[in-house]
C-alpha cells in the first residue's frame, strides 16, 4: 500500500543525501530521507580497535549488516567469490545515518582546478575513460565555501600555494597543541622546498555550530566521535532538515527499486522497512545518494519498459569507471620517540605533487597518517623482516612509539572495465541481486602511485628516519570509502549518466547526487567535493522545482 | 578494582558454572572442555603455536596474554565460519610434528616448534598431513588471530590486563582526551 505522497524522496543519508534532504526541506519541499542503516549515538561509541570502519578484522561497527549484504568479487584471474562487508574486496562504506561521515577521518579537501579538467590537461590516455567534468572549479567554489562553513572545517590552507582561488579562509583555526610529528615534518618539508600546511579537517578545533572542540584522542578515523566534535551530515544538515518540519528520516529502510511509469518518469520508490515489509513511497522527485556502488546498483535494479537495462543505462555507463583511490606512501622509523598520543594524527600536508610532474598524468596530496593503534602497527614491519617471533616482538617494542607514516590518495585514472554490475546468481537478505565487482587499475595509476611512495619516503628521510620503506601500489580496482565514478556527470548522454545538474539524462525527475557522478576523483579525499556538489545540485533542483518543471 | 574490563568474580563463576552445565548436557559424551569452541587438546596446541608468534620473554607471550581465550571466543561467535579451517590447521600442525619428530607439537622443544612453523608458513610440509586448509593459509590465520588477540582490545578475550599496551607504552587509560598533560597514575 502506498504511503502519502511527498515532493522528494532521498535515498541515503551520507555526504550527498544528507545535504540534499536539508536543502530541499529548507526550501519548503516535503522530503522523505531513507537510510538503510541505524542512527547511532556518538555518545555510545565503544572504541573497539578490531570492530570499526578503519580496521574491521572482526567486523564493521556501523554497517552494512555482515550477513544480509553479501557481494561478489571477481579477482584478476577471473575467479569469483562471495565477500562480506568486513573484507576489503567488498569495497565497504558505512551504512548508517551520516553514511561514511559519521566515522570518517574527515579530511576536507577542495579539488584543484586541474582536477576538473584532467583530459584537457593530460590528453586522452589509452585504455582509460579519462575526461573533463562538465563543471569547473570556479563553478563549485562558492559551494565549497558553503560546505566548509555549514558542515565545519578547521585547518590552515593559506600556505598551500597550489590551491584554487578562494574568497574566505577556513572557519576554524588548526588544532593546538601541534603534535611532535608536525614539529618534525614541517621543517623537513621546508628544507625539501615543499609547501607544507595544516591539513583541513571536518573536526572542530574550537567550539563550533553548538558542539564542542576535539579532545585529541587516538581513536578517530573509523570511529564515531563521543564528544561530537567530528562533523558529518548526522550532526549538521540532517538535524537541520528535521527541524524544518518538512522532512522525515526513516532508518533501516532498504530501497528495492525506483518506480517508473509508462511515460518513463519516476513515481517514487519501493523499499523494505525495518520489519522487512515492502513499502511504496510515492514522490515527485527521486534523489539517489547511496554512494557509488549502491547508487549504481539501484539504477541497475530499476528496470522498466522504457528503461529495460535500468535507469540511465541506455549506453551501458552505469556502474562503469568505478574508482576510489590508490593509497601509497612510506613508513619511517626513528631513533627518538615520536608518539605523543595527540590525535587525530593527520595534521600536515603538501600539494606540491598533485600536478605538474612531467610524464605523469596527475599525482596526489601527501599527509602524515592518523594514529595507528597497536594491532594495525603489527602489520607495518618493513618487507623482508620477520613478521612473527621474538624479532617481531622486538620490532614492536622498539618502533611503536618511534615511527611515522606519510601517505596519500593517488588520483586514479578511470577505466571502462573497473565496474560494478548486478550478479546473476547471488541475492541479498531481501532477495535482490547483489553487486559484482571487477576490474583492474590503469597501469599509469600504478606508476603515479609508486612515484608518490618515493616522495613520501624522501620526506621521511629528510625528517631523520633511520630506516624507511615504501608502501607501493598494488593491482586491482579501487572503491572503498572513496568510491566514485559509476554514474558519471557529463554533457553528452552517450558518454555519461547524469547531466551537469546531476539529473539522469533521459529521466526528468531522477537525480544522482553523491560521488557516483565524479568524472575523476582528484588526488584528495573526496568528501568535501561531495558536500559541495550536493549543495550546488540541490540549489539547481530547487530552482527547477520552483520553475514547475519537476512536478509530476 | 578500577579496571573497566574486570569481571565480577562471583558473577563470572556463576556464568561459568551455568555454561559448563549446559555444555555437559548437550555434549553427549564429548570430553568436557572449558573452551567454547576448542577441545582441550586443540587449546594446548594453539597455546604453543601462538607463543611462537609472540613468544614470552621479559614481557608476557601470547598464551599468557589470553590469545587462546580470544581465538576460542571468536570461533564460538563472530568467526564461526573459520572454525573448520582452524581445527583442520591445528590437526595438520600436530600431524606434521608427529611425522617429523614422533611427538605432538606441544611436546617439541621451542626451537623445533619454530622450525616446524617456519615450514608451515612456506608450505614446505607433507601434503598428506593437511586437509581442509592449506598450510600457508592456516599460518596466516594463526598469525593474524594471534596479533589481534595480543595487540587488540581486551574486551575480545585477549591482551589480558592490557599487557601488550603496557609493553608498548601506549598511554593508559585508553581514552584520556584532554587529560593528556596530567595522566592519572595507575597501578601495575
Amino acid at each position: 500500500m502506498a504511503l502519502p505522497r511527498v515532493n522528494a524522496v532521498v535515498v541515503g543519508s551520507g555526504a550527498g543525501g544528507g545535504v540534499v534532504a536539508c536543502q530541499l526541506a529548507e526550501a519548503g519541499l516535503s522530503v522523505v530521507l531513507l537510510e538503510r542503516g541505524r542512527w547511532h549515538s556518538p555518545f555510545e561509541e565503544r572504541k573497539d580497535d578490531l570492530v570499526n570502519q578503519r580496521n574491521s578484522s572482526l567486523g564493521v561497527a556501523y554497517g552494512p549488516d555482515e550477513e544480509k549484504n553479501p557481494r561478489v568479487f571477481v579477482d584478476l584471474e577471473g575467479r569469483e567469490r562471495v565477500v562480506y562487508p568486513h573484507q576489503g574486496e567488498y569495497q565497504p562504506n558505512a551504512a548508517c545515518v551520516g553514511g561514511g561521515t559519521f566515522s570518517y577521518g574527515g579530511q576536507a579537501w577542495r579539488y584543484m582546478p586541474q582536477d576538473f579538467r584532467m583530459r584537457s590537461t593530460y590528453g586522452a590516455l589509452a585504455g582509460s575513460t579519462l575526461d573533463d567534468w562538465p563543471i569547473s572549479y570556479d563553478e563549485l567554489e562558492p559551494w565549497y565555501e558553503k560546505a566548509e562553513y555549514e558542515i565545519g572545517v578547521s585547518g590552515d590552507v593559506e600556505p598551500n600555494v597550489f590551491k584554487g582561488p578562494r574568497k574566505k579562509p577556513l572557519p576554524m583555526p588548526p588544532m593546538t597543541p601541534k603534535s611532535r610529528e608536525y614539529e618534525i615534518l614541517k621543517p623537513a618539508a621546508l628544507r625539501l622546498g615543499l609547501h607544507p600546511f595544516d591539513t583541513p579537517l571536518l573536526i572542530n578545533s574550537v567550539p563550533y555550530n553548538g558542539r564542542s572542540a576535539c579532545m585529541r584522542i587516538r581513536w578517530c578515523v573509523g570511529f564515531g566521535c563521543e564528544t561530537n566534535a567530528k562533523n558529518g551530515t548526522q550532526n549538521t544538515v540532517i538535524p537541520r532538515a528535521l527541524v524544518t518540519g518538512n522532512a522525515w528520516l526513516r532508518t533501516e529502510c532498504k530501497v528495492k527499486e525506483v518506480l517508473v511509469d509508462d511515460r518513463g518518469r519516476a513515481t517514487g520508490v519501493a523499499y523494505f522497512d525495518e520489519n522487512d515489509r515492502l513499502q511504496e513511497q510515492p514522490a515527485d522527485v527521486v534523489v539517489v545518494s547511496g554512494g557509488a556502488t549502491e547508487s549504481a546498483r539501484l539504477l541497475l535494479l530499476s528496470k522498466s519498459r522504457l528503461h529495460p537495462n535500468g535507469l540511465g543505462n541506455r549506453h551501458d555507463w552505469v556502474g562503469r569507471n568505478l574508482n576510489g583511490h590508490t593509497y601509497t606512501g612510506a613508513v619511517g622509523f626513528f631513533e627518538q620517540e615520536i608518539y605523543d598520543d595527540i590525535g587525530p594524527g593527520v595534521c600536515i600536508s603538501v600539494c606540491d605533487y598533485n600536478h605538474g610532474t612531467p610524464g605523469l598524468a596527475g599525482g596526489g596530496m601527501l599527509a602524515n597518517e592518523f594514529i595507528r593503534l597497536p594491532y594495525q602497527f603489527s602489520n607495518d614491519q618493513p618487507p623482508g623482516t620477520p613478521s612473527w617471533g621474538k624479532a617481531h616482538k622486538d620490532f614492536m617494542r622498539r618502533y611503536y612509539r618511534r615511527n611515522m607514516m606519510i601517505q596519500g590518495p593517488t588520483q586514479d585514472i578511470p577505466t571502462w572495465d573497473g565496474r560494478v554490475e548486478l550478479d546473476p546468481k547471488v541475492k541479498d537478505h531481501w532477495g535482490t541481486p547483489v553487486l559484482r565487482i571487477s576490474g583492474d587499475k590503469h597501469a599509469h595509476t600504478i606508476e603515479i602511485g609508486n612515484r608518490q611512495a618515493e616522495r613520501a619516503e624522501a620526506w621521511l628521510k629528510e625528517a631523520g628516519a633511520i630506516l624507511t620503506y615504501q608502501r607501493r601500489a598494488g593491482r586491482g580496482v579501487t572503491g572503498h570509502q572513496h568510491q566514485s565514478g559509476t554514474c558519471r556527470m557529463g554533457n553528452d548522454p552517450k558518454t555519461s549518466v547524469v547531466d551537469a545538474a546531476c539529473r539522469i539524462h533521459d529521466v526528468p525527475n531522477v537525480f544522482v547526487i553523491d560521488a557516483s557522478v565524479h568524472v575523476t576523483n582528484g588526488g584528495f579525499n573526496p568528501v568535501l567535493t561531495i558536500f559541495a556538489n550536493a549543495f550546488r545540485a540541490s540549489d539547481l533542483l530547487v530552482k527547477a522545482w520552483k520553475g514547475g518543471g519537476l512536478k509530476g | 578494582m578500577d579496571d573497566p574490563y574486570a569481571v565480577d568474580r562471583r558473577g563470572f563463576l556463576k556464568t561459568g558454572a551455568v555454561a559448563a552445565a549446559a555444555a555437559t548436557a548437550v555434549a553427549c559424551g564429548k570430553p568436557a572442555s572449558r573452551w567454547r569452541a576448542l577441545t582441550e587438546e586443540e587449546a594446548k596446541t594453539l597455546a604453543a603455536a601462538c607463543d611462537q608468534i609472540v613468544p614470552p620473554d621479559q614481557d608476557p607471550g601470547a598464551a599468557e596474554a589470553g590469545v587462546v581465550t580470544f581465538v576460542d571466543r571468536q570461533l564460538a561467535t563472530r568467526q564461526k565460519k573459520e572454525r573448520p579451517r582452524w581445527q583442520a590447521g591445528l590437526r595438520g600442525l600436530d600431524a606434521t610434528a608427529r611425522r617429523r619428530h614422533g611427538k605432538p607439537f606441544v611436546d617439541l622443544p621451542f626451537e623445533v616448534q619454530t622450525a616446524v612453523l617456519q615450514d608451515v608458513e612456506k608450505g614446505a610440509v607433507d601434503a598428506a598431513d593437511w586437509s581442509g586448509v592449506e598450510p600457508v593459509a592456516f599460518f596466516a590465520l594463526l598469525r593474524e588471530h594471534t596479533m589481534m588477540g595480543f595487540y587488540g582490545d581486551p574486551r575480545h578475550g585477549g591482551n589480558k590486563d592490557r599487557v601488550s599496551w603496557k609493553m608498548l607504552g601506549v598511554p593508559d587509560p585508553p581514552i584520556r582526551g584532554r587529560l593528556h598533560e596530567t595522566p592519572a597514575p595507575r597501578k601495575g
